[in-house]
């Protein structure tokens, strides 16, 4: 078992309709990272992120999370999670955004959270970090998927979690939405959270990540950003890929790493 | 119900008849206990339905109600009190599908139909290798007011207490686990045990609330009241009052017109509960309009 790990997979596969899901995934997340995942759809990246969360059972292998495996893991107030929801919450779910948000404060059992009223200052300052605030009242369903989404980060947040997990987090979201989502996360990664997120934006991740994990049903490759060639993402993806880097600057240092970093491939095409 | 709607003559020291301040709908003992009844259904059932209509999983009470029927049939076949048996059959039902459910054997909405075919398929059957229908056999099919027993109104009240007591309770839980179970088991919340305790509770609220509202209508009870109380608050505790709120105006006020106009109870119950959705539909497309 080693401290430093926030998570560990040793050779999961998950097997889903008689297809192979996931085969032989190892992957090791240091704490404090951030890895983003990326792969193609139906790569098995929110699978394995749900074998990780322990919400589904990997036909074999094993997961630890914070050096426990998964099935005996009750520390759940060390992960905040979001899920994707490009397919929007319900509009008829009674549920206001604030109620939600203070949902995500859930240690255990108490009978008394009928009774409450409390929706205490904690749930003001989360959302307003997301921006959110005026939004509180509303109820959620109503909201854009884009607003949803970030009442679902609040939701996270408000758990000061160890780990923070998401599944797609700027599906929906306009350009400036994500750029402030992406700020978000810069300042939970200086504050030591682990981040673990799947995006479709690879020029995002390329810019934000520490480590960026390819996944096509196997794990291609799981290396710094910097490291990734052309070639990997061409087997990852399954198509001449054309990756533009722009501008180069430094920021590894909480890993000790001195080289230079692409500032991101700002687009990928087909060739 | 003619003949039990006589109201006793009141005489005075005189010997003739007085008026009497008290409405004759509590003159009679029966129509206070399917009062009482009607008000502690009214309340519950909401309650637990604002849960399964937020699972997208309203049809649970129908197939429950025919699966009630089962347990009914069943009763007055062995010559047991047939309340018993239908708790019996009704939650056995409400486990098994919940792990059918969960466990993704078969999709929801597959798992409510074939629970539903196969249990009124062999209420039927039981139904006819015994006596054929009879009269208290249609008093469970439609609800009756005349039939509510002593021994029903303890069997509520003791059902209301853990129900209030566990919703309440279990408020978060509940509200999480239907909100997304995914992020709900991420919080640490056990989400199975959740809705196996939530398929319980909605058998027992079933099992005694047909007693009024019959097996064939019950489930409009614990679905329509839902409906208004979503319909007109974002808040889902403020939802859960509305829908009870809701309900014990719909069984009181259907109670009263069954009795006053000598209709069904439970239909007339339903009718009201239709009422106050289509009224609380057009206000909120009024209040849209005008803000």
């Amino acid at each position: 078992m080693d401290d430093t790990l926030a998570v560990e997979l040793e050779e999961v596969s998950y097997t889903y309709a008689g297809a192979p899901a996931v085969h032989g995934v190892t992957l090791r997340i240091k704490s404090g990272d951030f890895t983003a995942i990326v792969g193609p759809n139906g790569s098995g990246k929110s699978t394995l992120v749900k074998v990780i969360l322990g919400l589904i059972k990997p036909d074999s292998g094993s997961v630890r999370v914070f050096g426990t495996d998964i099935e005996r893991f009750r520390d759940w107030h060390r992960i905040g999670y979001v899920p994707q929801v490009s397919t929007g919450i319900h509009a008829m779910f009674p549920i206001t955004v604030g109620e939600v948000v203070a949902h995500g404060r859930y240690t255990g059992f108490s009978p008394f959270d009928f009774w409450s009223r409390k929706n205490g200052a904690d749930v003001d300052s989360v959302l307003r970090a997301v921006d959110m605030m005026d939004f509180k009242r509303r109820r959620i369903g109503e909201l854009s998927t884009g607003q949803q989404q970030r009442a679902l980060i609040a939701r996270a947040l408000i758990r000061k979690p160890d780990l923070l997990v998401m599944d797609e987090p700027i599906a929906g979201v306009d350009a400036q939405g994500g750029e402030e989502v992406y700020m978000l996360l810069r300042q939970l990664r200086e504050s030591g959270v682990t981040i673990l997120i799947i995006s479709h934006d690879v020029g995002a991740v390329m810019r934000e990540a520490c480590t960026v994990a390819c996944i096509n049903c196997t794990l291609l490759c799981h290396c710094p950003p910097h490291e990734l060639t052309e070639d990997d993402l061409v087997r990852l993806y399954g198509f001449p890929v054309e990756v533009l880097h722009h501008g180069v600057h430094h920021d590894h240092h909480a890993h000790g790493e001195d080289a230079p970093r692409h500032d991101g491939f700002d687009r990928l095409a087909h060739r | 119900m003619p003949t039990a709607k006589t109201p006793p003559a009141t005489t005075g020291s005189t010997g003739s008849r007085t008026a009497d301040p008290m409405p004759a709908i509590l003159q009679y003992e029966f129509m206070v206990r399917a009062l009482i009844g009607g008000v502690l259904v009214g309340a519950l059932a909401p309650v637990l339905g604002t849960f399964l209509v937020l699972r997208r999983f309203s049809l649970l009470s129908d197939t429950l109600a025919h699966v009630a029927l089962f347990g009914v049939a069943v009763g007055f076949a062995v010559n047991v009190y047939p309340t018993l048996t239908t708790f019996i059959a009704v939650t056995i039902a409400a486990v098994v599908m919940e792990l059918l459910r969960s466990r993704g054997r078969l999709p929801g909405d597959a798992v409510l139909a074939v629970a539903l075919y196969s249990s009124l398929a062999a209420a039927v059957v039981v139904i006819s290798a015994a006596q054929g229908f009879n009269v208290d056999l249609l008093s469970f099919l439609f609800g009756s007011i005349l039939t509510i027993t002593e021994l029903d109104l303890w069997l509520l009240a003791g059902l209301a207490f853990f129900v209030v007591v566990g919703v309440t309770a279990f408020f978060t839980e509940l509200a999480q686990t239907s909100f997304d179970d995914a992020l709900a088991r991420v919080s640490g919340i056990k989400v199975d045990w959740v809705n196996l305790g939530l398929a319980v509770l909605a058998a027992a609220t079933i099992t005694l609330a047909m007693r009024i509202m019959g097996v064939l209508l019950v489930g409009a009870l614990i679905v329509i009241p839902v409906l208004v109380g979503q319909g007109v608050t974002n808040s889902l505790r403020t939802a859960i009052i509305v829908s009870s709120i809701v309900g014990i105006i719909s069984t009181v006020t259907g109670l009263a017109l069954a009795f006053y106009r000598d209709i069904p109870g439970g239909g007339a119950i339903v009718l009201v509960a239709v009422a106050m959705l289509v009224l609380s539909i057009a206000w909120r497309r009024f209040r849209r309009r005008s803000s």
